[in-house]
């Protein structure tokens, strides 16, 4: 046991050394923010994060519903201050509300005893490998985003919510007004969020091969990687991760928070629709009977979808079929990159999270705000 | 000439030969004069392609037949009868005169002319195609003399029969962006044409960017000062050489017809309303092939997959880079990667013209874009 203690304080030395210490910490929770929970019919809790309008509330406005992306939490929109488009937003007067789909560190499964939520951050890579629960795409379709609407609604007492969704939390949206489980937002604003997966590059094929044994037994175990191995990816290529995230808009500092503080890990039914998706093309769901994509004309809230040029998460391409497929009479395909006027090509963290996303990305969804 | 040089580098060679006597002094003037004689005598002939940062001063000629010198050389076993340059009317040029081999017409974009494709890694891709076998043609657009969108596509009809007329074999067309439509356009008129590759092909105007509109604008108004730089700065994110950027973009402008600019700033301005008018997809059965980048910005690759989606199956062939990160718009010319992605691919599909196995998933299931149309077109 000696060894090991020294071992690892050998290592920890080295990576100091190195540079790979973590100098940033995240952002303390603003202090006007509040924690609820939502319960889903089925029994889950849902953690969601409210922080109301810091400075003074704009009249007549709906509240924001901030969804973050797979594998991901709500620091996907809180994390620092200095790239949180949740306190961006509530400086302008916007009432803001983040919010976990289920499995996230501030929710809880069913079962837990005597009202106490009872965290499942430790136990739940365990539980999804003894499949003790799961859950999908459809599942989050059917019965999370209903109840998320819903509750915010009565909570606030609103008629309508613009929400806001980057990458997965965006899809999820349009993917509940497609089927009809909810009825529609006042807007829906969806950064890095696919129409489709038409159209797959070489990389994600490979990829897809590669983690579909992984995705289908065991989900996709990225939070205590990235928890505690976050000061070693420094030492990782820039270019494995350069799919993520354009390196040249992030940085190295703040993405060591970023990785270390908002992944989570995803559910093998979530993995599964994924790697179905990526090689069928088509967003379907998990049975195969219901295909998302083909009912996109169903989606008619006010629509913005905004893309990354050097996005290779959700490429420019798939996110066109939202915008051009949806039935929305006022749309608007947003491409940020340096050919359409920005300082550089956005990836996919970066849209939400990067260096020039707060005097880039963040005023464009204010904007976009303002006139909805 | 050849029997020149070479004896030049013989009696070089002696002369440095009989100095060996004080060997350690003169034996680095040696080597140096042997290497110099060398790579002159195995340097190509200067009339063929040009150097990578030269452009070709290419001699006029009025009567469309040919009267250039013949230069004598072997290429792929066979001997091809070779002529230099020479410059058609109506912005055509023939890179060098190769009878019988298939024609291949390289039309460049908006804002450049044809001498970007002979600039870029081995040469540029004008000449990579030439030792494929393949006779070169380079047609510059903004210099034919068309005003209009429709007298584009009218000149790209003169232009494909003049070069069927010389070669005696239908041309293949290869446009860099708005060069790949022109070529659509002329094929849904009735040219005759072998097939068509677009790189980084733009099909529509639906979706302008600012940049893109301030150039029109500028372009417009007849300005085209500011052109150069402006792409330089948009259309590579670093991944073409800045010497090469330079040479290409700055040595050569192309300065778009206002009356042109114009119309296409109108399609701009009309935004998603307004649609070019765009290739009839029902009419052109014949094989097309793209070559797109999915960071390429200056023509957005989700417009041109939208369009390749229409593009009868049988025939369409597309090649999104493998390369990460992935070329600029103008990476996919002239950049590091520029030979994997773009010039490999595009001699071999130029070669047999047939589909490439790489495998095409519809952006949206056809149900949907055909009941999509009367929503949103």
């Amino acid at each position: 046991m000696k060894h090991v203690s020294a071992l690892a304080q050998l290592v920890c030395l080295t990576l100091a050394l190195m540079g790979c210490a973590p100098r940033l910490a995240p952002a303390p929770q603003h202090p006007g923010t509040h924690s609820h929970t939502v319960e889903t019919p089925d029994g889950w809790q849902l953690g969601v994060l409210h922080l109301p309008p810091i400075s003074r509330p704009i009249p007549g406005q709906s509240p924001v519903i901030l969804a973050h992306g797979t594998s991901c939490n709500t620091g996907n929109f809180d994390v620092l201050e200095r790239i949180s488009l949740a306190r961006a937003l509530a400086n302008l007067g916007y009432d803001v509300w983040m919010v976990e789909t289920r499995g996230g560190p501030l929710g809880a499964r069913p079962g837990a005893q005597n009202g106490e939520l009872k965290r499942i951050n430790r136990e739940r890579y365990h539980a999804f490998t003894q499949r003790q629960y799961d859950w999908d795409f459809d599942t989050l379709v059917e019965i999370d985003v209903p109840a998320i609407v819903k509750r915010v609604l009565r909570w606030s007492g609103a008629s309508q919510v613009h929400w806001i969704g980057h990458s997965m939390g965006g899809m999820v949206a349009w993917a509940a007004e497609a089927r009809g489980t909810v009825s529609g937002f006042r807007s829906l604003v969806g950064i890095g969020s696919p129409g489709s997966f038409g159209h797959p590059t070489a990389t994600a094929r490979l990829v897809s091969g590669g983690a579909w044994a992984v995705g289908l037994n065991h989900g996709l175990p990225v939070r205590n990687p990235m928890r505690h191995g976050g000061p070693v990816l420094r030492l990782v290529p820039q270019k494995l991760l350069g799919q993520l995230y354009n390196p040249e808009n992030i940085d190295p500092d703040e993405l060591r928070v970023i990785l270390s503080h908002v992944l989570e890990d995803s559910p093998p039914g979530l993995m599964y629709q994924y790697l179905r998706w990526i090689k069928g093309g088509e967003i379907v769901s998990r049975d195969g009977k219901y295909s998302y994509t083909r009912n996109l004309n169903q989606v008619r809230s006010p629509l913005l979808a905004i893309a990354g040029r050097a996005d290779g998460v959700a490429p420019s391409w798939s996110v066109y079929p939202l915008y051009k497929f949806a039935s929305s009479k006022d749309k608007q395909f947003r491409v940020f990159g340096v050919a359409e006027g920005d300082r550089i090509d956005y990836g996919h963290l970066d849209l939400v999270l990067g260096l020039n996303a707060p005097e880039e990305v963040y005023p464009a969804i204010e904007t976009w705000l303002e006139s909805h | 000439m050849k029997s020149l040089i070479l004896k030049s580098f013989l009696r070089g060679w002696w002369t440095q030969a009989k100095t060996l006597r004080t060997p350690h002094s003169q034996l680095p003037i040696l080597c140096a004069s042997v290497w110099l004689s060398a790579s002159a005598l195995l340097a190509p002939p200067s009339s063929y392609g040009q150097s990578a940062t030269t452009a070709p001063s290419p001699k006029k000629v009025d009567a469309p037949a040919s009267s250039s010198t013949t230069l004598g050389s072997h290429q792929g076993g066979a001997a091809v009868t070779r002529t230099g340059p020479e410059v058609l009317p109506g912005g055509l040029q023939r890179l060098s005169a190769r009878p019988g081999r298939p024609p291949v017409l390289l039309v460049s974009g908006l804002f450049l002319s044809p001498s970007v494709f002979l600039h870029g890694p081995k040469g540029g891709l004008a000449k990579y195609l030439e030792q494929q076998g393949f006779e070169v043609w380079l047609w510059n657009p903004w210099t034919s003399g068309a005003r209009s969108l429709s007298g584009l596509s009218e000149a790209a009809l003169r232009v494909a029969a003049t070069v069927t007329e010389r070669n005696r074999l239908p041309v293949r067309w290869v446009g860099m962006e708005t060069g790949a439509l022109i070529g659509l356009l002329a094929a849904g008129n009735g040219a005759s044409l072998t097939g068509v590759a677009g790189i980084g092909p733009r099909l529509d105007f639906s979706s302008c960017f600012s940049p893109l509109t301030q150039r029109l604008t500028l372009a417009a108004q007849g300005e085209t000062g500011e052109q150069a730089s402006l792409l330089s700065s948009l259309w590579s994110w670093g991944d073409v050489p800045t010497s090469e950027l330079e040479t290409a973009l700055l040595s050569d402008q192309a300065p778009l017809p206002p009356d042109i600019a114009r119309e296409l700033l109108a399609l701009c301005e009309a935004s998603s309303q307004a649609q070019m008018p765009g290739p009839v997809w029902e009419r052109l059965w014949l094989p097309t092939a793209f070559f797109v980048s999915p960071r390429d910005g200056q023509a957005p690759i989700e417009l041109a997959l939208d369009h390749f989606d229409q593009a009868p199956g049988e025939f369409r062939s597309i090649r999104v880079s493998k390369s990460w990160p992935p070329p600029s718009h103008l990476g996919l010319l002239l950049g590091r990667s520029a030979v994997r992605d773009t010039y490999q691919p595009l001699a071999r599909w130029l070669k047999r013209l047939e589909p490439d196995r790489q495998v095409h998933l519809p952006l949206v299931p056809a149900e949907i874009r055909s009941a999509g149309k009367g929503d949103n077109r």
